[in-house]
């Protein structure tokens, strides 16, 4: 059988192009190609685009422009903020110390078990690697059975060696959307120079983002959420706050981030942000109502055949993502059975070993390993439609059915 | 016979390794009841009862046969999966037609003991995790209910070293450790 529509519902792993952010990269393959950084007239012109860009992604997270850095995308602004402040935290110590003949600090970390890889492998490479005077332990904080950093763990957490501190803002598994702003003031209010920086990759588009409001010091960002171009984002760096690079080279970006910018795609994003902040409302508004449909659906439909379990909480929750496990349903076997349809899903778990690995979110909620591996995950968008949706629970239900799968 | 038939279901990049394949393949029938015999005659294979599934380490590919599907990771080509599948199919049946003579197995290899996690856990009954007591967290690790990761103790920086140790022993038993942890 021959697919003729298709239904994407994988939102959260990447967005497609909008059709205005499409026209600006076109634009801009074709006419713009000088190096910013070149002496003459045509290089200015590709200069004033990069600072408009800039001043566009500022103006959507509510700082200054001169605060945004340019990356390579959301890994590379998790890596860049928490390398970046550990290399001149331990340099500063380090300079210090000789005056003070004190040549030994335990540097204390926290982050949370549900972070994204591109955390929680930085950690870990922190941990084994950072080993000399000034070692690295870190704590990862659990989470309740909704997905929520517990409070009272995390002002328990922090003590006088904790210097870095990096929460998510919202989870791109299930959804939960983490209360920085009352973190950041128990973690500045313990101790004011911890440097909090929160991974905002999933939440930008699907929620407000108001540096000031949340308070953190450092911020990560990436455009191919947001239907702009892939291989691009932003770190957010409150004035003030230093940081190392991590890549080595030229003065683009303030030193911070060398190599020659990628021009076309960073343009394309800030237009992405622009657009973003103009509609906001009546997206989340709309994903809001596209989720509760298929929420009811889900149930209305499938609870009588089927084990549901919505691991998504029903409160402080992204507008667009639902995560389910349908119990005793293999997820790897349903996505493939869908993707036959052109229905697209994700699992929310990563195949590493051929065995199903449950997602380390789920397990950290404490749902069982093996209902783990029946979870899916809807992440709905604006193009999505009820109607849409009624077809996707239709052919659920069916492949359920047919393939015996429960 | 006890299995008629496969049929690939699915052919995906290999995490692992960006060179590779993984498959996965479903079977025409339920290869269950054959899983212990096939870990009793299989040294290497890693049986998890829980799990309803075994895992066979073959060079550096590992297949891994479930109720009613095979997944092998670190495939060449669609050419090698069917060989692989040939085999692994051939192995159930055969398995199957000798399984009178087998004694089947239903441990996992290289079990953990519930004293051996028990030792490296905090033992302070916090109950966070849910259990009373760090004993029956234990428990619930080696049966694979729960995860290491709700003893929010034993994530902490002070337990660092106890946590590699406990995270090391279980996965050398064959539990599933999120990769992010191992």
């Amino acid at each position: 059988m021959k697919v003729t529509r298709h239904i994407y519902l994988d939102y959260n792993a990447t967005t497609p192009l909008c059709s205005e952010v499409a026209n600006v990269l076109d634009r801009c393959n074709r006419l713009i190609f000088a190096n910013p950084s070149s002496p003459y007239e045509i290089a200015k012109k590709t200069r004033l685009e990069i600072e408009k860009a800039r001043d566009q992604v500022a103006k959507l997270i509510n700082c200054d422009k001169n605060e945004i850095y340019f990356t390579s995308g959301g890994t590379e602004s998790n890596n860049l903020a928490i390398k970046g402040y550990l290399d001149y935290l331990r340099n500063l110590l380090y300079k210090q110390s000789i005056m003070a003949r004190n040549k030994r600090a335990n540097l204390h970390l926290i982050t949370s078990q549900i972070e994204h890889l591109s955390i929680l492998n930085v950690f870990r490479y922190i941990e084994k690697n950072y080993k000399d005077n000034y070692q690295c332990m870190v704590s990862y904080l659990p989470v309740d059975g909704s997905g929520f950093v517990d409070k009272g763990e995390f002002r328990s957490a922090i003590g006088k060696d904790t210097v870095l501190i990096s929460i998510m803002l919202a989870n791109n598994e299930i959804g939960s959307i983490q209360p920085i702003e009352e973190l950041v003031k128990i973690a500045k209010s313990l101790n004011e120079n911890i440097i909090f920086h929160c991974d905002a990759v999933q939440g930008l588009g699907k929620m407000e983002i108001d540096v000031k409001k949340l308070g953190v010091d450092l911020l990560s960002l990436s455009s191919h959420k947001i239907h702009g171009p892939k291989g691009v984002g932003a770190l957010y760096v409150r004035n003030g706050v230093k940081l190392f690079p991590i890549l080595h080279g030229g003065h683009q970006e303030k030193g911070l981030r060398p190599g020659t910018e990628n021009v076309c795609s960073i343009i394309a994003f800030g237009y992405a942000c622009e657009i973003v902040r103009k509609n906001l409302k009546r997206n989340i508004d709309i994903m809001a109502k596209l989720k509760e449909f298929l929420k009811e659906k889900l149930i209305e439909e499938l609870s009588g055949m089927v084990d549901l379990r919505i691991n998504s909480p029903d409160k402080k929750c992204l507008p667009n993502t639902l995560n389910v496990c349908f119990n005793g349903v293999d997820s790897e076997l349903l996505i493939s059975y869908l993707s036959r349809e052109g229905i697209y899903v994700s699992s929310g778990s990563a195949c590493t070993s051929g065995l199903i690995e449950p997602s380390h979110v789920l397990l950290a909620m404490g749902i069982e390993p093996e209902l783990a591996k029946n979870a899916i995950r809807f992440s709905l968008g604006v193009e999505n439609t009820e109607r849409d949706l009624e077809e996707v629970v239709k052919k659920i239900k069916e492949i359920i059915v047919k393939n015996k799968l429960n | 016979m006890l299995v008629d038939s496969y049929k690939i279901e699915e052919i995906l990049p290999c995490l692992a390794d960006p060179e590779k394949i993984r498959v996965i393949a479903s079977l025409s029938d339920d290869a269950s009841e054959v899983m212990p015999y096939i870990n009793s005659i299989i040294k290497n294979a890693i049986y998890i009862k829980s799990a309803n599934a075994i895992t066979i380490p073959q060079g550096e590919k590992l297949i891994t046969i479930h109720p009613r599907k095979i997944a092998i990771t670190r495939v060449d080509d669609e050419k090698e999966a069917k060989k692989i599948l040939d085999e692994m199919l051939k192995l159930i049946n055969d398995t199957y037609e000798k399984r009178n003579d087998i004694e089947p197995n239903y441990e996992r290899r290289e079990k953990p003991k519930v004293m051996d996690i028990y030792k490296l856990l905090p033992q302070n009954n916090c109950r966070k995790c849910g259990e009373l007591t760090c004993l029956a967290f234990a428990v619930k690790i080696t049966e694979g209910k729960a995860s290491i990761l709700r003893c929010s103790k034993l994530f902490q920086a002070e337990f660092s070293r106890k946590r590699a140790q406990i995270l090391e022993l279980l996965q050398k038993a064959g539990f599933e450790i999120p990769s992010a942890f191992r």
